[in-house]
Order: structure tokens, then sequence, then C-alpha cells
């Protein structure tokens, strides 16, 4: 796949994963990990720009003695969500119409 | 191993911003604790993270990070406060290198150093009091603020002078070392506390002093007082050539090695080990007390 396009795509589950509930990183991981596999040192640097262009903020709460740190979905974030769904379908019709004609080439 | 990994991923990380360092030790711990407690084991996890090189790479590749620059941003303030009303001076900081000297002049002069991106030192004076105190902006989990790095460390310089009138002055860092030298103020109360620290004294003529350290040396050179306390846990306490009418040393694992300037016969000796309690002289008008729990003790008079 594509690294650009794969690049936004995992961004986009990130987010997608927080809007049911506030998440951790570990957490984030296992449940990314059906739909794509992504080391903890990819996830880093995701989380911080997320972060950064304000799509997701983060506070830490305790757990068993130490911080854990939780990342939140924001409005910006949701925002982001729906465009990549909207611009998916423009997409998925580039992607049918080169499907459709492969297809009826073979 | 879960600390070492760090330690090395920070070192490998040295070039950033601190506050990018802090955050990203801090995302692998809590990754590496999360993963511990769901049932892996420590060395699995550690080995499927990758080398800290890598990791640093990637995340230095990936972000564009905020590179430190290289040349320092060490802040150095001095503060003058005429030494009139002041009877009192506190200075408790963190990883500061406290020094205590004579002032050249007629003034209460406080020099400070430190790295205004790791801790700012407030110096304030109400009249009676000067407070001293570093306000650490960073904690982090690794090494690096562990004081290993010698352009975070800060340094308070006290001039104090000859005349001043100061009562008690209370002295106390983690990771910093403690000099004095030469100071002479017979009615002042000195109290030094180190944790990891060394204090260094040397001709320093006070009314009482205290000093303390946990794993740091105690030594104490051609110096006078009324009262004479020092303490350790594990770092040796050593004088040399002292005046003092009432000392009391004790140590835990340190060694003991005191050195007193006057006549024996004047001095009751009370020597307190896991071995027993001796006592030399027990009439004499002056007293030396030393006790420690492991530590060697040796005494001599000259």
């Amino acid at each position: 796949m594509d690294v650009q396009l794969k690049r936004g795509s995992i961004e986009v589950c990130v987010l997608a994963k927080l809007i049911k509930g506030d998440s951790y990183g570990y957490q984030i991981i296992k449940d990314l990990n059906a739909i794509v596999p992504i080391s903890e040192s990819t996830l880093y640097p995701i989380l911080r720009r997320l972060e950064n262009q304000g799509h997701l903020t983060s506070y830490s709460q305790a757990y068993q003695g130490r911080l854990r740190k939780f990342y939140s979905i924001t409005p910006s974030g949701m925002k982001k969500v729906e465009k990549y769904l909207y611009d998916f379908e423009d997409l998925i019709r580039i992607y049918r119409f080169i499907e459709r004609n492969y297809e009826n080439e073979r | 191993m879960r600390d070492e990994f760090l330690n090395e991923l920070e070192s490998e990380l040295a070039k950033l911003e601190y506050e990018e360092i802090d955050a990203i030790i801090k995302y692998y711990d809590e990754m590496i604790l999360d993963e511990i407690d769901d049932g892996k084991d420590e060395k699995t996890v550690i080995e499927s993270l990758g080398s800290p090189r890598e990791i640093a790479k990637e995340i230095v590749l990936e972000n564009s990070l905020r590179i430190r620059p290289s040349n320092h941003s060490h802040k150095n303030n001095i503060y003058t406060y005429s030494p009139e009303g002041i009877c009192k001076l506190e200075c408790d900081t963190v990883t500061s290198k406290i020094e205590i000297i004579p002032s050249d002049d007629d003034n209460v002069v406080i020099e400070v150093a430190n790295d205004s991106r790791y801790s700012d030192i407030n110096v304030r004076n109400n009249g009676s009091k000067i407070t001293i105190e570093e306000d650490i902006k960073l904690k982090i989990i690794g090494k690096i603020f562990n004081v290993q790095n010698a352009d975070l460390k800060s340094e308070i310089i006290i001039h104090l002078p000859k005349d001043a009138c100061f009562e008690k002055i209370e002295c106390e860092t983690t990771s910093g070392s403690i000099n004095a030298e030469g100071i002479e103020l017979e009615n002042l109360k000195l109290s030094l506390g180190t944790v990891s620290g060394s204090i260094d004294l040397d001709g320093v003529i006070v009314n009482k002093l205290e000093i303390e350290s946990v794993s740091g040396r105690l030594k104490l050179v051609d110096s006078k007082a009324n009262k004479i306390e020092a303490d350790s846990v594990s770092g040796m306490v050593k004088f040399e050539g002292c005046q003092c009418p009432n000392i009391e040393v004790e140590t835990v694992s340190g060694s003991i090695d005191v050195n007193v300037e006057g006549d024996e016969e004047e001095y009751k000796v009370e020597i307190s080990t896991i071995k027993g309690d001796k006592e030399y002289n027990p009439g004499a008008m002056y007293r030396l007390s030393m006790e420690s729990v492991s530590g060697r003790i040796n005494y001599s008079f000259m």
C-alpha cells in the first residue's frame, strides 16, 4: 500500500478508535492490531502529530501507582474523520472505475 | 532491563528538546509496563521494541522534532542585598552546587547560574530572611536529569560579608555538593544537607554546625564551632583539625575519621558501635561522641 495513503489512514483509524471513548497507547495498538498491525514506534509519531494538530488531546491518569496517558478526540479530530470518509467516497468511485475497466479488459 | 532500555533511548535522544525527550521516555515506559501487565515477559517486550538507536532515528525523522540549540541557555543572575536586618538565609535546591564564601564588600551577594529550560531559581528577600529556591520545570523518569549532564547543573554562590549578623543559614540540595570556605560568623547556626552530593568545609568558624548527607562525604578542615553535629548514612565523615567542645558524629556504614585540635584529657570520648559502647575520661569537660553501625571509627588529637 502507498505509504502516504496508509499513514493517513492509520491516523484516522486512531482517531476513529477514540470516538467511542478515551484510550491509551497500548490499548490503541491492541485495538488496531486486527486491521493494521502497528508498532509502538509507529504509534508515537502519529499520536504526537495528531496532538500537535489539535485533533486529539491527552491527559494523565493514575493507574496502579503509575501514570497512564489517555487520549481523547477533539471536534477538529471528528472533522478529520468525517473528511476522510467524505474524500474516500471519491476514491471509491475511482477505485470502482479502475476495477471495472480492468475486469472488462480481461 | 526496562531502565537500561530507557536510559539508552534517552541518550540517543539527547539532542532533542527536554520536553520532547520527557514525552518519549514516558510513552515508552508506559508502553513497556502495560505490555508486562498484559502478561508479556519483560525481555520479550524490550526485544520486540527494537534498538533504542533505531527508535530514536525513526522518531527524529518522522517528526522533524525540535533540536535543542547547542549553546547553553544558562542564565546568570546576581542579587545584592544590604545585610542590615537580615538574620536568616534558606536555600533549598535540587541539583545546585552551593558555595558559601566571604564577600568582597559589605553586601550579601547571591550569584545564580542555572539552565532556565530546566529549572528556575528564585531568590527573595523579605527584609529579615533571604530565600533561595529551585523550581524544577521538568521531571523525567530517565537519567538525563540525574544531572550527569553538566549543562543542567545549577550553581549558587553565596557571598557573606564579614560582619553580617546572620543567626541561621540552612542549605539543602539533593544531588549537588556544598562548599563553604573562610566563613567567620560567630553567632551563626549553619545547617547543611545533601542527599548524594558531598559537603566540604574549610576554615569555617560558627556557633553551631550541623552537616548531614545520605551518601555524600562530609569533610571539615580547620574549622571551629561551639557544637558540631555530623550525620551520614553511607558517606564517610572526616574532620581535620577542628576545634569544638561538643562534637557528635553519626553514620550507618560510613567511616568516621575525626582529628580534634586539643588535649585528649579534656575530652570525654564516647564510641558506640554494633560491638558495644565505650567511654573514656567520663569526667572531662568537653565531649566527642562517635556512633556508627558498621563504619570504622578513628580519632586523634593534636
